[in-house]
C-alpha cells in the first residue's frame, strides 16, 4: 500500500470522494429527469403517429437533442462552462459540475424515455381516447405507468452513464473518485490507488444496477407470478 | 340513434391514397345489435372509428344522437365518447393496472367520486362474471377473462353504445360464444345498442338483429340479418354467407338445392320426408347447421340424381313444407 493511499484512508478523503461522486451522481441523474423526462414525453407526443404531431417541434427538438447527444462529454463540458457560471454564478467546482453533467445527460436520458414510450402499445392508447381521456391525461395516467418498469431500467443506465461523466468532470475541477484516480492516482503513479476508485466505483455501479433492476422487476405486473 | 352520411376517408399511401370508406351511409337504431362484416382491408375498422372520431372523416357526417361530431369542440366530444363505449380485439387493457382498477379508469376520467365509482366497478364487475378476479392482473387472466373486463370498463359509463372492434376474433370458439352470450345480455338486460364488427359470419347470424356488408371501402348490403343470410343479394355477401366450398360444386345433371334455415321454418325432418313420402333421395354434399336458441340456422346443400321432373317435384315438396330453398338447374 503505498503511502498515498494510507494518507487518503486516514484523513478520510477517500471516502469524501466515495460521497461526492455519489451525490453529483444522484443529484444530477434526478435534474436531469426533471428536465427529460417532459422533453422525452415531448419527443414522443410531437412524434408522427404520436398524440400530438408536430412535425417542425418534433424536427427542432430532435435536432437539439441530438447536437448535444453527438458532443463528447469532455468537450461538452469545456463549451458549456460559461453556462454553468450564468446558472450558478461559477464555472468551476462541484455546483457547476452538476450544471454540465445535467446538459450532458437531458438530452440522453430524453431519448431513453421517449423509446420507452414508444413501447407502449398504440392500442392502449386508443381505448384510453374511447374512453374520453384527454392528451394530458393519457400521458399521465396510461403512458408513464405503463412504461414504467421500461422507465426504471432506462433510469439505472441513464444513472451509471452520469456516474461515468461525473468521473470525467474531474479533468475540469470536480471532485469524487475520478479526481482521486487522477490526481493522487495516475499523477503520482500509485496503482493501487487507482485501482482502490475503480473498485469503488464498480460497487456504486453494482448497487445501482442490483436495486435499480430489483425494482424494475417487482414493479413489472406483466410478467405472470405465481400465486401464493 | 347513430347515423353516418356520405362518409368518405383514404390514407395517403406513398404518392398516393388508399381509399378506406366510399360513400357510406348507414343508420343505426337504438337498441339494436348492429353487424358490419366485410373481409381484411374492406374497411370495417375504420368505419367503426369513425363513430367515436377516433378517425376523422374526410367528409360526411357522423350524427350521433342528432349532435353532428364534426361541430363540437374536443371536450365536448371527449364526452359523448364516455357515451359510446369500445372492445378490440387485442383487449387493451393498462397491463399495469388490476383488473379492478382496470374498470376503474375510465370512472377516473369522468371524475366520478371514489366511493360511487367502487360501487359501479363492483357492480360491473359481477355483471361480466370477475368479482373474483378483482385484484388480478390482465398477465394472470385468460383471453376471454380480458376481454370481460374490457366489457366492465367499456360499460362503466353508462354508455348508450358499445362497440366491437373484432371482439371475439382472438378468441376460441367455446369463449367466442360466452362473450357473444354476454354481449346480448347487455343489449337486452341493460339495452345498450352495440355494433358489432366481423369477418366471421357466424359472430353475426349469433347476436346481430341487422348487419351491413362493407366490402371495398363500400356498403355492398344493408338487412335484416335474416333476409341477408337467406338471400344474398350481392356477391361479397354470397361470399361470406355461402361457403366456397357450395359455390363450387357442379354435379353431373346439375340439380342442386340449397337449403337456407335462418331460424323459421320448423325443426322438422325435411330431407327424410323428402325420402319417405317422395321417394327421392338427396344426396347430401355439404351441412352446417346448428340450433340457436332453440332455432335452426345454417345451410343445407344437396343434389339430386333424377331428372326434372324429380326436380320440379322436390321444389314443390319444399315450398309446400315452408322451407326456403335456392334451387339451381344447369
Amino acid at each position: 500500500m503505498s503511502a498515498d493511499l494510507t494518507k487518503l484512508i486516514e484523513s478520510g478523503n477517500l471516502f469524501i470522494g466515495i460521497f461526492d461522486t455519489v451525490w453529483m451522481t444522484l443529484l444530477s441523474s434526478l435534474i436531469g429527469y426533471i428536465v427529460g423526462l417532459p422533453l422525452g414525453v415531448l419527443l414522443y407526443a410531437t412524434d408522427k403517429g404520436g398524440l400530438k404531431p408536430l412535425p417542425i417541434v418534433n424536427k427542432i427538438l430532435g435536432f437539439i437533442v441530438n447536437i448535444f447527444r453527438s458532443m463528447p462529454f469532455i468537450i461538452l463540458m469545456v463549451a458549456m462552462l460559461p453556462v454553468a457560471k450564468l446558472i450558478v454564478g461559477t464555472g468551476i467546482g462541484n455546483k457547476a459540475m452538476v450544471v454540465m453533467l445535467v446538459i450532458a445527460s437531458a438530452p440522453y436520458i430524453s431519448r431513453m424515455v421517449e423509446s420507452s414510450l414508444k413501447e407502449i402499445d398504440g392500442g392502449v392508447i386508443e381505448a384510453a381516447k374511447s374512453m374520453g381521456a384527454s392528451d394530458f391525461e393519457i400521458i399521465l395516467k396510461v403512458l408513464l405507468p405503463e412504461a414504467k418498469p421500461s422507465l426504471i431500467i432506462g433510469a439505472v443506465i441513464s444513472t451509471v452513464t452520469v456516474l461515468g461523466y461525473c468521473a470525467m468532470s474531474s479533468t475540469i475541477g470536480g471532485t469524487g473518485l475520478g479526481q482521486i484516480a487522477i490526481v493522487y492516482g495516475h499523477n503520482r503513479h500509485n496503482d493501487d490507488i487507482i485501482w482502490i476508485c475503480v473498485l469503488f466505483i464498480l460497487i456504486i455501479v453494482q448497487i445501482i444496477q442490483e436495486f435499480g433492476m430489483a425494482y424494475a422487476k417487482k414493479t413489472d405486473k406483466r410478467i405472470r407470478r405465481q400465486k401464493k | 340513434m347513430i347515423e353516418l352520411i356520405n362518409l368518405e376517408k383514404t390514407y395517403p399511401s406513398g404518392n398516393g391514397k388508399v381509399v378506406a370508406l366510399s360513400d357510406v351511409n348507414l343508420t343505426i337504431s337504438d337498441g339494436d345489435v348492429f353487424g358490419i362484416i366485410g373481409l381484411s382491408g374492406a374497411g370495417k375498422s375504420t368505419l367503426v372509428r369513425c363513430i367515436n372520431f377516433l378517425e376523422q372523416p374526410q367528409s360526411g357526417k357522423v350524427i350521433v344522437d342528432g349532435v353532428d361530431l364534426s361541430s363540437v369542440s374536443q371536450k365536448e366530444l371527449r364526452k359523448i365518447r364516455r357515451n359510446i363505449g369500445m372492445i378490440f380485439q387485442s383487449f387493451n387493457l393498462l397491463e399495469q393496472r388490476t383488473v379492478e382498477k382496470n374498470v376503474l379508469f375510465p370512472l377516473e376520467l369522468a371524475k366520478i367520486p371514489k366511493e360511487k365509482a367502487q360501487k359501479r366497478v363492483d357492480e360491473l364487475l359481477e355483471i361480466v362474471g370477475l368479482s373474483d378476479k378483482k385484484k388480478a392482473y390482465p398477465s394472470q387472466l385468460s383471453g376471454g377473462q380480458k376481454q370481460r373486463v374490457a366489457i366492465a370498463r367499456a360499460l362503466a359509463t353508462y354508455p348508450k353504445y358499445l362497440l366491437c372492434d373484432e371482439a371475439t376474433s382472438a378468441l376460441d370458439p367455446n369463449t367466442t360464444s360466452s362473450i357473444l352470450s354476454l354481449l346480448k345480455k347487455i343489449n337486452s338486460e341493460l339495452g345498450v345498442t352495440i355494433i358489432v364488427i366481423t369477418h366471421e359470419m357466424k359472430v353475426i347470424e349469433s347476436v346481430c338483429s341487422k348487419v351491413a356488408v362493407i366490402d371495398n371501402s363500400k356498403i355492398a348490403e344493408v338487412g335484416d340479418v335474416s333476409e341477408v343470410f337467406s338471400n344474398p343479394k350481392s356477391e361479397i355477401a354470397k361470399e361470406l354467407v355461402i361457403p366456397d366450398l357450395i359455390r363450387s360444386i357442379k354435379n353431373q345433371n346439375g340439380y342442386k338445392f340449397r337449403l337456407v334455415f335462418n331460424g323459421e321454418s320448423s325443426n322438422t325432418p325435411t330431407i327424410s320426408a323428402l325420402a319417405l313420402e317422395k321417394g327421392i333421395s338427396a344426396n347430401i354434399i355439404y351441412a352446417d347447421t346448428k340450433l340457436i336458441d332453440g332455432k335452426i340456422y345454417g345451410h343445407l346443400v344437396f343434389t339430386l340424381s333424377g331428372g326434372r321432373e324429380q326436380f320440379e317435384e322436390t321444389k314443390k315438396f319444399l315450398e309446400e313444407k315452408g322451407v326456403k330453398y335456392f334451387a339451381e338447374a344447369e
